[in-house]
């Protein structure tokens, strides 16, 4: 698998640690970047603040987004993303523990292209990683006029 | 504020004991303007004045919270006086009570009955005494104010009557004799058990205050056209009134012209001897009768004028007989020179007091005219007076409706926005459940299981039974989080109505079903073409909840018949799930719908217990009815009804 670098936007370090260990277990051997609110976020997808120093047109291959996190939330992180002409196609699956109608409904007219919510069954967690890896970085065609940082 | 409307009911009852006692004091010393106290009122009853004077003391009595028994024996002897009283006038009789305290002498004015209470006072003490005896029972309390009501209002409208001065109020049968100062006493009673810190404050509904108001303006408009209507009436008598008078002024011209005649033919007669001068004499003499008589009649009702015209009758007899005697002696030339003199002295003295007694007939006429007239016009006037009271009134009363419904809707805002807050709020706090409350429980499992698979080889059997049990438990959580949250939606979810085509989506279902448990057999029979108006997320998880307890609870069967359809029970048609499983015992099954209610061990059929509680819930947004039947190991039906 080509490691193209996964953008983790999740505040939980236990859910940081069990996704980590999901990827693993699946195979998953790309970087995964740790993004652990809305901000940091936004700061590494637009090279500013705490990541200044980064190359902004390499952009992550996808994003995991989860919605509640502290400073801004992932709703608005996704709204950012779609405005943002460099990063209007970047594939974008929130990653989250509801399945509340109103947060998918959202997440949908904001353009997000998967919903998935995290089981707490960690074996069902992992598989759907292991999913998730195969369809995103492996299947999918990236849309053009992005540069995935390698 | 308390103080002082406690005060009041003392006030109410010292008030009402003296009253009594000046009354009775006038009847023991016979003092006429003691006994009605109020000039121009008629007097009060001795067994009125006795009544009173108990009820004064009862309310006392009630005020110092003392002798209890003794009001109760003054309530018992009321409601006696008041009951006997009643069936007096009921059956006829004289049943002894009205002058058994008191013989009530002669020359009591406007009295049917010596010494018996008026109908509507007997009344009101009935009701007051059972007031007094029900007033410790805060659950008879409305009773209370609708008795007070009812004295009130009686009351209310004979004071007003002898206020505004209009008599005819007084001859409504319910307000029949009761005197000024007995309607008085009866007010302030009321006020004083009103205000009496025993009876429990009246609390009416929005609805309730509405209604009352409404009945209220009818009575008063009844009232105002039942008195329009004698207004009307009195209008209509005055002209009578005019009427009649002139044909008793016309017709005492007549007689009066016929006795003129009677006089000139005779007087003719006599000077010229001459027969043809006679005529008027003759005609006068039959007209005079006719003339007469009518002017009886049209005088009927009223005896003074009866006497007055009868008198006239006797000197028009007299006259005739006196001229019938001059003529005739003149017809046989026999008169006697100084005989006819005296003859005509003693005609022209009948015919001067025939004049005179004209002239009172008709001046007495005029005066009764007159005096009728101002009656009417001081009635007219009183009429138009209490109108304008009553439409005041009732303004009162629009004003007191419209402030009751300003004040409903104010209320009804503000509890609104109540609901709204406290909606987004458990709605905000639904959302944060369904985040916050998960993760922790993800982080459990996962950890386990890194447990289990990255140390599994250190740990013993017992070990990994103990983290298997933590992963299980975790899930379970999850699973009761979900089914919360499922519950909570349902309630706040916006209706989509349209038309749900009930069969297919049971068929799916129980498709699903049948791939979560491959290894069971299932019989499912579905009722073709079954379909209903509603929102079809909601019936998806009604039916998704039944049909799934159906197939969780016939594990233990063999093969697993699960039925679904429609049926008419208790005159609707009810959706039926049909099991042949582990059923339950129907003595429970009252619980059956609440949330976290389980019938069965969750080491037999696991499950949250919120799943019905769901299904009650939506069944209840269409205002349907669930319920069940079963008994153990038959299997159970599951029912309920959609409201179209």
């Amino acid at each position: 698998m080509i490691s193209k670098t996964i953008l983790l936007v999740e505040d939980n370090p236990s859910d940081i640690e069990l996704a980590k260990r999901a990827f693993a277990k699946s195979n998953i051997l790309n970087p995964v970047e740790v993004a652990e609110n809305g901000q940091e976020a936004l700061d590494y997808l637009f090279a500013t603040g705490k990541y200044s120093d980064r190359d902004n047109t390499q952009l992550p291959a996808l994003v995991l987004l989860d919605l509640k996190l502290p400073i801004i939330d992932g709703l608005e992180v996704l709204r950012h993303i779609r405005s943002t002409k460099s990063t209007k196609r970047l594939p974008v699956v929130i990653l989250t523990s509801s399945k509340e109608e109103q947060d998918i409904a959202k997440g949908y007219d904001l353009g997000v292209n998967s919903y998935i919510r995290k089981p707490v069954d960690f074996k069902q967690f992992a598989e759907a990683i292991h999913q998730l890896g195969i369809y995103w970085l492996v299947l999918n065609e990236y849309p053009p006029d992005i540069k995935i940082s390698i | 504020m308390r103080i002082a409307k406690k005060n009041i009911t003392c006030f109410a009852g010292f008030f009402t004991i003296s009253t009594a006692s000046l009354v009775l004091i006038g009847w023991i010393g016979n003092i006429d303007f003691l006994k009605s106290i109020l000039p121009g009122s008629i007097s009060m009853k001795v067994n009125t004045a006795v009544c009173f004077l108990l009820l004064g003391i009862a309310l006392v009595l009630h005020y110092y919270h003392k002798g209890r028994y003794l009001i109760l024996g003054i309530a018992i002897l009321v409601i006696l006086t008041g009951l006997v009283t009643l069936s007096e006038y009921f059956i006829g009789k004289n049943l002894g009570i009205d002058e058994l305290l008191w013989k009530e002498g002669k020359g009591t004015v406007d009295t049917l009955f010596p010494g018996r209470i008026s109908a509507p006072a007997a009344l009101h003490f009935l009701l007051i005494g059972v007031i007094l005896i029900i007033m410790p029972y805060p659950r008879m309390h409305m009773f209370i104010y609708f008795a007070l009501l009812v004295v009130v209002l009686i009351s209310g409208l004979a004071f007003l009557s002898f206020i505004f001065g209009i008599s005819y109020l007084n001859s409504l049968p319910l307000l029949t004799k009761l005197a000024l100062p007995t309607t008085i006493a009866f007010l302030i009673l009321c006020l004083g058990i009103y205000y009496s810190n025993t009876l429990k404050p009246l609390r009416l509904s929005f609805q309730k205050k509405l209604t009352a108001a409404f009945l209220l303006i009818i009575l008063i408009l009844a009232i105002i056209f039942y008195i329009y209507g004698k207004n009307n009436e009195q209008f209509f008598n005055t002209a009578q009134w005019v009427e009649n008078t002139n044909a008793v002024l016309y017709q005492s011209e007549r007689v009066q012209s016929a006795l003129t005649d009677i006089e000139t033919g005779v007087r003719g007669y006599l000077l010229t001897d001459n027969i043809r001068f006679l005529e008027p004499f003759y005609k006068g003499k039959k007209d005079i009768q006719l003339f007469v008589e009518k002017l009886k009649k049209l005088t009927l009702d009223n005896a003074g004028q009866q006497i007055r015209i009868d008198s006239l009758i006797s000197l028009i007899d007299k006259k005739i007989s006196q001229s019938d005697l001059l003529v005739a002696n003149l017809q046989v030339k026999k008169y006697v020179l100084g005989q006819s003199v005296a003859l005509l002295a003693e005609d022209k003295k009948t015919m001067d007091m025939l004049r005179s007694r004209v002239l009172d007939i008709q001046n007495e006429e005029k005066k009764m005219l007159a005096n009728k007239k101002l009656e009417n016009e001081v009635s007219i006037a009183n009429t138009g007076r209490i109108i304008y009271f009553f439409a005041f009134v009732m303004v009162i009363i629009l004003f007191g409706m419209l402030r009751i419904i300003h004040t409903n809707f104010n209320a009804r805002q503000k509890a609104e926005r109540q609901l709204m807050t406290a909606n987004k709020e458990l709605e905000s706090f639904s959302y944060s459940v369904s985040h916050d409350l998960r993760a922790p429980l993800r982080g459990i499992d996962g950890w386990s299981l890194a447990l289990l698979e990255d140390y599994g080889e250190m740990l013993d059997e017992k070990a990994h039974q103990y983290l298997n049990r933590v992963r299980t438990e975790t899930q379970r959580m999850g699973e009761l989080i979900d089914d919360m949250i499922k519950l909570a939606q349902v309630t706040r979810m916006e209706l989509k109505p349209a038309v749900v085509k009930l069969s297919e989506l049971a068929d799916r279902i129980c498709k699903r079903q049948e791939e979560l448990y491959p290894e069971r057999c299932f019989m499912f029979s579905i009722q073709p073409d079954l379909q209903v108006y509603a929102d079809a997320r909601l019936l998806e998880i009604v039916l998704t909840n039944l049909l799934g307890n159906a197939c969780k609870f016939t594990a233990k069967v063999p093969v697993a018949k699960i039925e679904f359809g429609k049926k008419n029970t208790n005159n609707s048609e009810a959706y039926y799930i049909k099991d042949n499983g582990a059923g339950f015992n129907m003595e429970s099954a009252k619980k059956l719908f609440g949330a976290f209610q389980r019938m069965h061990k969750q080491s037999d059929f696991p499950g949250t217990g919120i799943g019905l509680a769901t299904v009650a819930k939506i069944v209840q947004l269409y205002k349907g009815k669930v319920w069940a039947e079963a008994s153990i190991n038959e299997g159970a039906t599951f029912y309920f009804t959609i409201d179209k």
